[in-house]
């Protein structure tokens, strides 16, 4: 069943003013997790804001439950959004806080301390109720505001950038507490962030966003390994995926200085110039004689893996090898890119040309 | 300024503070004391500052020479729903003016802005004339609805709803809230203390009002305590006898707004650091 149905949405603040979402279109089902990245300025959160109805639209249409609500105000959307800063209302007690929006709605007072102690139970924030937000840390601040939505058992949950200001750890704590939530309530989701790692753990389906233009909407592992063009290649992924000048003559992948890397597993129709993805855990060492020169720069231990960074040819590759293997500062390395695992995009467009059946070769 | 100063720039800071505090105060003693003296004490050269025996039947004296516990109550009771009426109708106003998105918005609050500029004198013959048409003249209620609009409360309450987050409405919106419950659970409860100050400067101002209220009521029973104590000294006060009695009428009358300040005090300094401090 389709939940929320964008048509054509655009955003435009002035008359005069560049659009800042244009033309998107994006089916939400329910009980879905969506998760919209991309970098700052992108229009992801201008998009949850129209979503939300705090923000008009300016072009197309948005329909929730088969019903049109382009015109309908935010309250009567019956949504519940998390925002980045928490949005804590510092004269109110844990407690009402999380009743604010039962109480709104006049909700029966037991009823309201049945839910509101349910979810404090759930976000484990049962001994904070009767404080005020100024006495919480930051990460119970977080957990209030999702006691906020959840307390309501909304249709939808909106989030903007919930977890941006908690520190490293919380982040990863809370991380799981929203996957835990959203498996333990189904609600659809549509979740903001410009962390890659949030996108990918997270989401049923990514959406990845640059000016105000949808990149690619997929899985976390449709977006990972067939990304559309350059930016999603670059943008999802840590380290990012490299980015190696080469020439495609004759259905062979060479170097710009010739030398071979792979045949193409199927013909392209494009010949010369191309630019060759490749992730850096894709890369494995090999010989002298079978392998294409890495002259390493420095590197970083990592713990669970070991981070080359390094120029092959002119163009600059970082590649991930296990930690035991012993490679340091002015080495030079010899690798090979499995056939299987090469993006190729063109030079121009920067659109993907060829992917690798990397789905396959991944399942088993 | 006085954390972390020298000691000696210490010493001068306090002396100063203590030397404008006195000047501040001492008509204010002076009055207290003088209610207590008889006539002769008051005149008296050299100047005595201590009652040698305090007259405190003064007070029940002046209170027999006029009605000052009706002026009172009057001064009270209209200052009282004027201030309710300013809060109200100034709180809804600054909501449309920080909240709402409408055509000539800015115009509107540069406009209700230049009114303050207007002497208050400019407006007494057309506002006399519309008090008058409503048959309002001679009754507190001309007074109270004379007073509602308050272009300083306005701008107050407006600047206190100018620092709410924007998100905090949002997530009120978000979870269902409408235009008068986000100004009733949020923006009011959010700007306790600028509305605290506002009305007991509000409070303040209506109780000490003079010459608008004079021009309005005529009869006896009607009078704010300015307007009566006025009248009491226009027509007692050249006999030098009846200037403990002028005095102690206006302890009486500055003691509902002195109770108020004590019991309020910290909000009305709260309230007036708060907007200084954020602005």
């Amino acid at each position: 069943m389709t939940k929320i149905k964008l048509q054509h949405v655009s955003k435009q603040y002035t008359k005069e003013s560049d659009k800042v979402i244009h033309d998107f279109n994006l089916d939400i089902d329910d009980k879905e997790f969506i998760v919209f990245v991309g970098p700052s300025g992108c229009g992801k959160s201008t998009t949850l804001r129209m979503i939300a109805g705090l923000e008009s639209i300016t072009g197309g249409e948005l329909w929730m439950d088969d019903q049109l609500v382009n015109h309908v105000p935010s309250k009567d959307r019956d949504i519940a959004m998390v925002f980045q800063n928490y949005a804590l209302f510092p004269h109110l007690t844990v407690f009402d806080n999380i009743a604010f929006g039962l109480k709104i709605r006049k909700v029966k007072k037991a009823i309201i301390k049945e839910k509101v102690e349910q979810t404090a139970g759930i976000l484990g924030l049962t001994p904070y109720l009767k404080r005020k937000p100024k006495d919480l840390s930051g990460g119970q601040k977080q957990r209030v505001a999702l006691g906020r939505a959840v307390v309501r058992d909304a249709n939808i949950f909106l989030m903007d950038e919930p977890l941006s200001n908690l520190d490293a750890k919380l982040r990863v704590q809370m991380r799981e507490e929203i996957i835990r939530l959203h498996k333990t309530l189904g609600t659809t989701t549509i979740y903001v962030t410009h962390d890659q790692t949030e996108a990918m753990t997270m989401a049923t389906r990514i959406v990845v966003l640059k000016d105000g233009h949808i990149q690619q909407i997929g899985t976390p592992t449709e977006i990972y390994k067939n990304p559309n063009n350059m930016f999603v290649a670059s943008f999802i992924g840590a380290p990012a995926m490299n980015f190696i000048h080469a020439k495609v003559v004759n259905n062979q992948l060479m170097t710009s200085e010739g030398k071979e890397i792979a045949p193409l597993a199927r013909p392209i129709d494009h010949q010369g110039k191309v630019i060759l993805g490749i992730r850096p855990e894709s890369v494995v060492l090999a010989t002298e004689n079978d392998g294409l020169a890495m002259d390493v720069e420095f590197v970083e231990m990592m713990g669970a893996d070991l981070h080359v960074h390094g120029k092959l040819e002119q163009s600059k590759i970082i590649i991930r090898l296990n930690p035991d293997v012993m490679v340091k500062e002015n080495d030079r390395i010899y690798l090979r890119f499995p056939h299987e695992k090469i993006h190729l995009f063109d030079p121009n467009n920067e659109e993907s040309l060829y992917q690798s059946e990397g789905m396959t070769a991944w399942v088993d | 300024m006085v954390n972390g100063a020298t000691k000696p720039k210490r010493f001068v800071n306090y002396l100063l503070l203590i030397l404008f505090g006195s000047v501040m105060i001492l008509p204010l003693v002076w009055m207290f004391l003088s209610s207590l003296k008889t006539s002769d004490e008051i005149f008296a050269v050299p100047l005595t500052w201590i009652p040698s025996n305090p007259q405190w039947d003064n007070f029940s004296r002046a209170m027999e020479l006029a009605p000052f516990g009706l002026y009172i109550y009057n001064s009270t009771v209209t200052a009282i729903f004027i201030v309710v009426f300013q809060i109200i109708s100034s709180s809804m106003f600054a909501y449309a003016l920080t909240q709402l998105e409408f055509k000539g918005k800015n115009l509107l609050f540069n406009s209700i802005l230049i009114t303050y500029m207007l002497p208050a004198a400019a407006t007494y013959v057309p506002s006399y004339v519309i008090v008058a048409r409503l048959g309002l003249l001679d009754t507190l209620t001309g007074i109270i609805i004379s007073n509602i609009a308050s272009v300083f409360t306005i701008f107050l309450i407006r600047q206190a709803f100018l620092q709410v987050p924007k998100e905090l409405v949002e997530a009120a919106r978000a979870d269902g809230a409408n235009d008068l419950t986000v100004l009733m659970k949020v923006m009011i409860p959010m700007s306790k203390s600028t509305i605290f100050t506002a009305a007991l400067i509000s409070f303040v101002q209506m109780y000490n009002n003079y010459l608008w209220p004079s021009l309005i009521v005529s009869s006896q029973e009607k009078y704010l305590i300015t307007v009566g104590l006025n009248r009491f000294f226009t027509t007692q006060g050249t006999f030098a006898d009846q200037w403990p009695l002028i005095m102690a009428a206006n302890v009486l009358a500055v003691l509902p707004l002195l109770i108020l300040f004590i019991f309020l005090h910290k909000w009305f300094i709260k309230g007036i650091s708060d907007n200084g401090v954020k602005g």
